[in-house]
């Protein structure tokens, strides 16, 4: 293993500061969060009404199903709802 | 940063930018004189690398104070919401250059106390200089914050000066 | 066994299987690798560089069934966050909106971010308090002040203290130890 300086460890410390805590706790709790996209998506394949409404405005309907309609959780949704799934 | 982008960045500049890089200076002098002492001082290394550290944290701080300072200038005719939010913000970067100058005293203090001449000299150098950068720190936030009399950043910035001037009189 | 201990592999067994606290564990071991790539590397804007994160761990719980080799979802999730910063500014300079990166500079700091990686894991071979003075100075820009009264030490001693646990760390780096079991990403 390579001698480093205390200056280099330092330097390679500071390359890694904890992400913002919002952002992680938002990202962890995606699993809660992706069984509501279960449930939206189950309705969608039994309802073709209820499908077309969804991809018409799939913010409001993350919305309305009590879920930040951030942007990830929105193509989250549209990769499920897409053709084949 | 080289002293021509030093001197370049005071342009135009507020005087956070000025206080935040003459801490970034003291900690440079500090962090080459700790190095100098590595062969006599088992803590030299450790001292030269949070030195460093605090230089390029004073050098982040001086880069946002400008911005800040353009933000809180940009936020007049706002309305007093935006403005408020903008002069909260242009006052917690003064604290946080407060903060990492009077650190860098601690340190320059620690040099001081390993009695060699040629140490004791800059780390006095130092210390004067991340004193000196703490008080105007400490006097923008009182500006800043001039209406807010009770605002506890206040108090904790006047301990800043009081620990930092501590510190230089440990290296006299 | 704590979630904190388990493998990368064992983590990622869990949270197929359902275990959302192995989950939340997975997103705090890997967001420090996923933010840096994102904010040092590609130097992402805020709200870009936030878009980017939510992407890269909802598409790492999308596809855990899809991962061959669980022991590699470190490198896995550090493909996938680069190609989605890419992917990212690529579509930002069509829309005119962002400056074009200089090519290579990514290169160098993402091979920095994983000689960093390999640092923090010899932090785990310190005692709690000197992994924990590490990352609050150097990691989170904390003060002497802030570090004195989180760990509850005196004022005076905190840079001293700080000296010598990055003394302690660069013997045990020096030396070639490794932490065990060795779980490759944050705690």
């Amino acid at each position: 293993m390579t001698l480093r300086s205390e200056l280099e460890l330092a330097e390679l410390l500071e390359l890694l500061p904890p992400a913002p805590e919002a952002w992680v706790r938002s990202a962890q709790e995606l699993p809660p969060v992706h069984r509501r996209l279960d449930d939206l998506v189950a309705h969608a394949l039994a309802d073709d009404e209820y499908r077309r409404q969804l991809t018409a405005d799939l913010e409001a309907a993350l919305a309305e199903a009590g879920v930040v309609p951030e942007r990830s959780l929105v193509q989250a949704l549209r990769r499920r709802l897409a053709p084949g799934d | 940063m080289d002293a021509p982008t030093a001197i370049a960045a005071l342009e135009n500049s507020s005087g956070g930018v000025a206080a935040a890089l003459t801490g970034a200076l003291a900690a440079a002098v500090v962090a080459s004189s700790a190095a100098a002492a590595r062969e006599v001082w088992a803590e030299a290394g450790g001292t030269a690398a949070q030195a460093a550290k605090l230089q390029r944290r004073l050098t982040i701080l001086a880069k946002q104070d400008a911005e800040a300072y353009a933000a809180a200038l940009d936020a007049r005719g706002r309305g007093d919401q935006a403005l408020g939010d903008a002069l909260d913000r242009a006052a917690q970067v003064p604290l946080e250059i407060a903060e990492a100058a009077s650190d860098v005293a601690a340190l320059a203090a620690d040099v001081a106390e390993q009695g060699e001449l040629a140490l004791r000299v800059d780390a006095v150098v130092a210390a004067t200089l991340a004193e000196a950068a703490v008080r105007a720190a400490a006097s923008l936030l009182e500006i800043n914050l001039g209406v807010l009399a009770e605002d506890e950043r206040l108090e904790r910035v006047r301990a800043l000066v009081a620990a930092a001037s501590r510190n230089l009189e440990r290296c006299r | 066994m704590p979630l904190v201990t388990d493998s990368d592999a064992e983590l990622v067994a869990r949270c197929r299987s359902g275990d959302d606290e192995a989950w939340r564990e997975l997103v705090a071991r890997f967001s420090r690798y996923v933010y840096a790539i994102v904010i040092q590397a590609y130097r992402l804007p805020a709200a870009d560089a936030e878009d980017v994160f939510q992407e890269v761990f909802a598409r790492t719980y999308e596809r855990l069934e899809d991962l061959r080799d669980d022991a590699s979802i470190r490198p896995w999730i550090g493909q996938l966050t680069r190609r989605l910063c890419v992917d990212h500014l690529r579509s930002r300079k069509r829309e005119g909106e962002l400056e074009p990166i200089e090519q290579g500079a990514p290169d160098a700091t993402l091979a920095r971010i994983e000689e960093a990686l390999s640092i923090r894991e010899g932090l785990k071979l310190l005692s709690a308090e000197c992994q924990e003075i590490l990352d609050r100075f150097f990691s989170r820009d904390e003060s002497y002040e802030t570090i004195s009264g989180a760990l509850g030490i005196p004022g005076g001693t905190v840079a001293s203290r700080i000296s010598r646990c990055l003394a302690k760390l660069r013997e045990q780096l020096a030396e070639g130890r490794t932490a065990s079991p060795a779980p490759s990403g944050e705690a």
